[in-house]
């Protein structure tokens, strides 16, 4: 197994030299990854989350798995992540000074990915990954309108290039079809997201052709919001080509 | 992976994209929006490289129903650029960006498609007197747009399956198609609509307008009831998944924005098939 075929847990990362900028939640990984990098920059100080405990918690390795099924689980892991992250948004009572059409939006997008992983879990059946409960959230700043909205324009921009990226590795024509249901509806979300973030500029849609990225680079970038305690076990899923 | 047309592609594309006057001329307006008033829609005189490659059937016929969308697009943002007074100042911005994205998917399937392409039809934006104000009120126009954008999303969807074989089509196809739904979203949040599809509704299009929404209301997916697995309505259910047309129903949809001709049949398409 190639060092990168493995998400790195956090604790992992530091390992590898990353710095440590913030010894509280001593667990980011800077450097390689975009994702937390971005989001370093909006964490706050009230956040509600990070209520693990790694020392006295059991460690998990999730096996994604292999083909189409890997894909699946891929997909569903990325999509438990999105609902938990909304559901909190949500639960949080939204932002401070958030607006009505703010609300509406991620509840509406808490409800959309919480269809969208209900699915996979249904539709994988015996072939699907665990839940997983305690997905790390401590970067985010859930009372700040710019951490919320940035966290969600990143998950929503990534989602978009894992489908986009993980496609040409589908077998199933079935299976194709429906990752192409739902990424243009997470494509709607970023544009919306991007449009709050920056209204009425191009922002919604900078290029003429969305990113791509192939799942293991997906899977490091959500990798500072996997839980210490869980190792995704990716080695078996396809490579793709990104151009 | 097929590197064959990847490989070719990209140097032309940029090539192309940097040679095509439509383009330039409505990024100016980023900057002058409020003097453009005058600028008439230019004559495509584009040099394009395309590329000498083979493709099956059923890709240069996926292909080409998505040319077909892109032309009707890049010809109605670019009208409505140029028409003085229709799309307010501060909103320039985001048709412009629309129209570089849509004029790049353009020559994209242009340039992969070279002399498979077809040609590009006469539109009538008005069907035929039905929407007579399109250009004139914008409400209209901007409805019209999200509705276009939201038939492209559906037309690449459904075309997918047709270029699975190879990873390069399907894969920028993906990429067009996801970008579209970028486009639906906004122009359907500026006219007050979320940026999701609700059940089959159109919104405050005419009627010819409704088969861009039918088959939106889906809850079934692989097999699943979503209503009955997640207790959410169906309303939300089918907000969260977008739905394939074929391409039969993309024509059809799109038909009454094709001029028709003198002798007053309607234009048929070939789109290679």
């Amino acid at each position: 197994m190639s060092d990168n075929s493995k998400v790195k847990k956090p604790d992992e990362a530091r390992a590898d030299g990353a710095t440590h900028l913030n010894d509280r939640r001593n667990f980011l990984k800077i450097g390689g990854t975009g994702l937390a990098a971005l989001a370093l920059g909006y964490a706050g100080t009230g956040s509600a989350m990070a209520n693990y405990s790694p020392a006295v918690m059991q460690q998990q390795t999730i096996n994604l798995g292999t083909g189409d099924i890997g894909i699946g689980n891929f997909a569903y892991l990325l999509e438990q992540l999105e609902a938990d992250f909304y559901t909190r948004v949500v639960a949080n009572g939204f932002f401070a000074g958030s607006t009505a059409e703010e609300r509406q939006i991620l509840t509406d997008l808490r409800d959309h990915e919480i269809i969208h992983r209900e699915f996979f879990k249904a539709f994988l059946g015996a072939a699907a990954i665990p839940t997983i409960t305690n997905f790390n959230f401590s970067l985010v700043n859930f009372n700040s309108r710019d951490s919320v909205l940035t966290i969600s324009q990143i998950l929503e921009d990534t989602g978009v290039s894992a489908y986009n990226g993980a496609a040409q590795a589908i077998q199933s024509t079935a299976i194709l079809e429906i990752a192409g249901k739902i990424v243009s509806v997470e494509a709607r979300h970023a544009a919306a997201i991007r449009d709050l973030r920056i209204p009425r500029n191009g922002f919604f849609a900078p290029h003429p052709e969305d990113v791509i990225n192939d799942p293991l680079t997906v899977l490091n970038l959500a990798a500072p919001f996997i839980p210490p305690t869980v190792t995704i076990n990716a080695s078996g899923l396809p490579r793709i080509i990104v151009v | 992976m097929n590197e064959t047309i990847f490989d070719k592609v990209s140097d032309t594309v940029v090539k192309n994209l940097s040679e095509h006057p439509e383009a330039f001329k409505d990024t100016r307006f980023l900057k002058m929006s409020a003097e453009a008033t005058s600028a008439a829609v230019q004559a495509d005189t584009c040099n394009r490289t395309p590329l000498n490659v083979s493709l099956p059937p059923q890709i240069i016929s996926a292909l080409n129903l998505a040319l077909v969308a892109e032309f009707l697009e890049t010809e109605f943002y670019s009208i409505g650029l140029n028409t003085p007074g229709l799309i307010p100042n501060d909103l320039r911005m985001v048709f412009t960006r629309i129209l570089l994205n849509e004029v790049g998917h353009r020559e994209i399937l242009l340039t992969v498609l070279g002399s498979n392409a077809v040609a590009k039809p006469a539109f009538d934006f008005t069907a035929r007197g039905a929407i007579s104000d399109v250009f004139s009120n914008f409400q209209t126009y901007l409805n019209l747009g999200r509705a276009f954008e939201d038939n492209g999303v559906r037309a690449v969807k459904g075309q997918a399956g047709n270029v699975m074989s190879d990873d390069f089509v399907l894969t920028t196809a993906l990429r067009f198609h996801s970008v579209e739904a970028r486009h639906a979203s906004e122009l359907r949040r500026i006219a007050g609509l979320k940026g999701w599809i609700t059940l089959n509704q159109r919104g405050n299009l005419p009627a010819l307008a409704q088969g861009i929404y039918d088959g939106e209301e889906n809850i079934v997916q692989g097999g699943i009831n979503l209503v009955s697995l997640t207790g959410y309505s169906a309303a939300t259910v089918s907000e969260a998944f977008d739905e394939p047309l074929t391409a039969a129903q993309v024509m059809a949809n799109i038909q009454p924005f094709i001029r028709r001709a003198r002798n007053g049949e309607l234009e048929i398409i070939p789109l290679g098939m």
